[in-house]
């Protein structure tokens, strides 16, 4: 054993099993058989007393019952086919008469079949026979005495038919050379040769010492007692005494060297006393030959059945016992297995079921361990952990083991998603019950590790992810809890907090949301209320989403925010606050409005451009017609003979051009106003209030801001909806366009609303701009100051309120700038 | 045969203008309404000058005024325009035998391009 456990074992179970060799050679097996038959036949043809038939030891029909002992049935006609021509060379032209042989090869197989059945049907087979009382027990009568009995019936019958030998002299013989042989070469034969052999340990050499020792005294013991020549002067002791002595050593045996060593030990002592009968010595050299071999039966028959049975006797406690120690160990190695993964830190359990499989493998004496896990979409098994004897490399996910031969793997399922899988141990024996129910213990406290190592694995990466998430947004995320205070926040936050010089006191979890708004629109914004108002509407699931945009401005530029609050999707309610900077989408927005003013600009100016040629070309005609004509008339009148009839046609000609350009300039007109307007109530402040939210962005481009003053108690007037939309939009541009110039202070339009007298309302558009030049009739057409005006905007205006019934002007500020007017019927409610 | 001066243009109003302002300085003046109606009749005797509307249908002035040299006329020629643009082809607007005038056309400005081309050398004497 070594001191670390790094390679011996610091506990044990036992080596699993024989080699499986049953399965593998038949033949290489029944030529051994063969062999060995003939061989038996040999040395019992050598241990035939003379003038008797049977031999004192008849080893042939031990070596066919070990083999059937040994051997799984269906393989036992070929041994027994393999024996017969051993059997006949070794017999025919013997002793026997010749038509005795074969039915004596009958006799022996009958009786090798009957034991072999007997014990095979009630104590199993293999060494394992002789491993408790009961099967000895059992083997002694069935193997030891049935068998022998039944047969060596016909085979005196036989023999005495044949050779006219005494039946019950040749019966007798038979019996108890059989039995005898039965009793001590089988179990020695079983024993030895369904042996495992290994290199012996440390444990086994000292066994081997003492077995040696044990052996050398039985064999000087026994040589003194068998092979000493008789004195007959000592004949009262002789046959007592020397034999008292062979006890002690099988006692030993028995006790201390288990079934195996008390087989080989009566083994030696019946070799020696059949040796010393034959050759006539020994204590029963006395007797006639035939008693003497008798004596020497019958003696070593009661000393093998007691020997055998104490030595079984010894062996099952010593199994027993052994048994409940293995057991005893497991326990204690499962326990410190359990207690190694019980609070083991997370990180350190694919370390621990690393050492534990190394562990595990070595003292189970297997090729490999590995534990899979089922990965993946594809339902794959990867494996996570293994370990294997170092020249294997790691397998793959076995097959499950099967009877004979093939993998003797183990895949146990630990998981719901994993398998633990024990290779074939050196010896490629298939695993027994009980080792599965014992390794299936193992599986299970290694399944508990990894799943907890899963959930844990599982919980960290979902909150790892979670964090990982929140700091990744650009934006600055609070979440928010059902009573509005702060449970989580991310990074976003940083530049914020640092940047609040009114020091709102950090943030951080459990600050109000009102900390929040405060920091996220600055201490001293007007709108913090409304947006903690907005918040509370989400939590309180009053709205659905709660957005708000505002500018603020840093250092040097001007910066959009937008805070967007959308409820927290738990059972306890909460909400989510996003602040992001929307500065980059604004400008955008801000570029995308200025270049569809633009465009839309372009398409009006071009539009009249071509309306304007067109104009151009038809007022030219009548226009030269004209000239031409007058011109050619004064040119008559000054020639001074007038031809009047001419005069008169130039006349009409003029007249009639003079009235096709009125007629250019009525279809112009026709064209300018291209629907019919409609007259119906509207509500002047709501107009107002829709042109100037379409006009908003405009004025963030241009950075200034509309005020509005509404008398709130506005009668309606009657009008075209678009019409008067198309005369404040003009105002409001105009009013715009006025204040362009980067040098004008207050850069602020304010538009008022107001009843001005009992059935006219008068709306004003104050700018804060250059003014207008006085003089300058700017409601003309085409009457502009700007560089890329056309001067339609206030003749149109003016026409349409004058359509309208209303009246226009425009008055310069004493503070600057001018201010448009404009009044319009009121549609007073009818009296009934 | 006498020369006389051929003036197209589209508008009747001032085709008629032309013809008396024509007339009154002395000339002898036929008028057309287009040039398909000009080579239609094919009045006997070249022109000694042509007064041409640039701006017609069909075949606008400066189409007219080719087809005319290429027919052989190599007189002086008048365009009035009213698009106030110069025509292709007039290279820089006046030459020794060609004068652009913008519309309404002024009686002095006409009179006179057209009695300065005529007296040049190589061209048809005036009546």
């Amino acid at each position: 054993m070594r001191a670390t456990g790094s390679v011996g074992p610091a506990w044990g179970w036992p080596r699993l099993g024989p080699r499986a060799r049953t399965a593998a050679r038949p033949a290489a097996i029944a030529v051994a058989v063969a062999v060995a038959y003939y061989v038996g036949s040999r040395v019992g043809f050598a241990l035939t007393v003379p003038l008797m038939s049977p031999s004192m030891l008849w080893p042939p029909n031990a070596i066919l019952a070990a083999t059937l002992l040994l051997t799984p049935p269906r393989q036992w006609a070929l041994y027994l086919l393999a024996a017969f021509p051993a059997h006949l060379a070794a017999q025919l032209g013997t002793v026997w008469p010749t038509p005795l042989v074969p039915v004596l090869f009958v006799t022996n197989c009958s009786e090798a079949l009957m034991a072999a059945i007997l014990v095979r049907r009630f104590a199993g087979h293999g060494p394992a026979v002789f491993h408790s009382l009961r099967t000895v027990g059992i083997f002694i009568v069935g193997a030891g005495v049935l068998a022998p009995l039944v047969s060596s019936y016909v085979a005196a019958a036989v023999v005495t038919l044949l050779r006219g030998d005494p039946y019950w002299l040749v019966w007798r013989t038979r019996f108890f050379a059989n039995s005898l042989t039965a009793l001590t070469l089988l179990p020695a034969l079983v024993m030895v040769v369904g042996r495992r052999w290994s290199w012996p340990g440390r444990e086994n050499q000292r066994k081997a010492l003492e077995a040696a020792v044990l052996w050398l005294g039985l064999g000087v013991v026994g040589w003194s007692v068998f092979e000493e020549p008789i004195e007959p002067s000592h004949l009262d002791v002789l046959l007592t005494v020397p034999l008292a002595f062979i006890v002690p050593f099988l006692v030993w045996a028995a006790v201390r060297l288990g079934p195996t060593g008390t087989s080989l030990s009566l083994l030696t002592v019946e070799v020696l006393a059949v040796w010393g009968g034959v050759a006539g010595r020994g204590p029963f050299a006395i007797l006639p030959p035939v008693e003497n071999v008798l004596s020497l039966q019958v003696v070593l028959i009661v000393l093998a059945v007691p020997l055998m049975c104490l030595a079984a006797l010894i062996e099952e406690r010593q199994r027993t016992r052994q048994a409940l120690e293995e057991r005893l160990r497991f326990e204690e190695v499962l326990s410190r297995l359990s207690r190694a993964f019980v609070h083991l830190p997370r990180e350190d359990v694919d370390r621990t079921i690393d050492a534990w499989l190394r562990r595990l493998g070595e003292h189970l004496g297997v090729r490999h361990i590995t534990i899979f896990q089922l990965c993946g979409a594809a339902k794959s098994f990867v494996p996570t952990h293994s370990w294997a004897v170092p020249p294997e490399p790691a397998p793959g996910l076995p097959l499950p083991a099967t009877d004979d031969g093939g993998s003797h793997d183990l895949p146990l399922l630990i998981t719901d998603s994993g398998v633990l899988s024990f290779g074939a141990n050196a010896d490629g024996v298939p695993w027994s019950a009980a080792q599965i129910a014992q390794v299936r213990l193992v599986a299970e406290v290694f399944g508990n590790a990894l799943a907890r190592k899963q959930a844990e694995d599982a919980l960290r990466l979902s909150e790892a992810m979670n964090a990982a998430i929140l700091s990744s947004l650009t934006s600055s995320v609070a979440v928010l809890d059902q009573r509005g205070r702060v449970v989580a926040l991310n990074e976003g936050w940083s530049p914020l907090l640092a940047g609040d010089a009114a020091g709102a006191g950090g943030l951080g979890p459990g600050a109000s949301c009102g900390d929040v708004c405060r920091l996220a629109l600055g201490s001293d914004s007007p709108h913090v209320e409304a947006a903690v108002t907005g918040i509370q509407s989400v939590i309180d699931g009053i709205e659905p989403i709660f957005l708000f945009e505002w500018a603020r401005d840093s250092a040097s530029l001007e910066r959009w925010f937008e805070m967007a609050v959308v409820p927290l999707n738990r059972a306890e309610g909460g909400a989510v606050v996003s602040l992001t900077d929307v500065t980059r989408r604004k400008q955008m927005e801000i570029e995308a409005q200025r270049m569809r003013q633009e465009l839309a600009h372009f398409t009006r100016v071009s539009a009249m451009g071509e309306l304007a040629a067109s104009l151009a070309h038809e007022l030219n005609q009548p226009l030269a017609g004209i000239l031409a004509n007058a011109q050619a008339a004064q040119r008559f009148l000054a020639a001074g003979r007038p031809d009047l009839d001419e005069i008169r046609a130039i006349l009409a000609d003029i007249v009639s051009d003079d009235r096709r350009a009125g007629e250019v300039i009525r279809r112009l007109r026709e064209m300018l106003r291209k629907t019919a307007p409609s007259r119906v109530p509207l509500d002047l402040n709501a107009l107002i209030g829709d042109v100037v939210k379409m006009l908003s962005s405009d004025a963030l481009i241009r950075g200034l801001s509309v005020v509005l003053d509404f008398d709130p108690k506005l009668p309606p007037v009657t009008g075209d909806r678009v019409e008067l939309q198309q005369v404040v939009l003009n105002l409001l541009v105009n009013a715009m366009d006025a204040m362009a110039g980067p040098a004008v202070p207050g850069r602020i339009v304010v538009v008022h609303t107001a009843c001005s007298g009992p059935d006219s309302v008068q709306v004003s558009v104050q700018d804060a701009g250059t003014g207008v030049v006085a003089g300058g009739n700017i409601f003309e057409p085409f009457y502009t100051t700007k560089a890329d005006g056309l001067g339609m905007g206030l003749p149109i205006a003016r026409s349409i309120i004058e359509a309208h019934g209303g009246r226009i002007w425009v008055e310069n500020n004493s503070t600057g700038g001018a201010t448009f007017h404009f009044t319009l019927v009121a549609t007073l409610p009818s009296v009934p | 045969m006498e020369p006389v001066i051929v003036v197209v243009d589209d508008d009747a109003s001032v085709r008629r203008g032309l013809r008396r302002l024509l007339a009154s300085a002395g000339y002898r003046v036929r008028v057309f309404a287009s040039g398909r109606e000009l080579l239609a009749e094919r009045p006997p005797g070249p022109p000694c000058c042509l007064v041409l509307d640039v701006r017609m249908p069909e075949q606008n002035g400066l189409m007219l005024h080719e087809a005319l040299v290429s027919a052989g006329y190599e007189g002086p020629v008048v365009f009035i325009t009213g698009d106030g643009e110069i025509p292709l082809g007039t290279r820089g607007g006046s030459g020794p035998s060609l004068t652009v005038l913008a519309k309404p056309v002024d009686d002095g400005d006409l009179l006179e391009a057209i009695r300065r081309m005529m007296t040049l050398p190589g061209t048809t004497p005036a009546a």
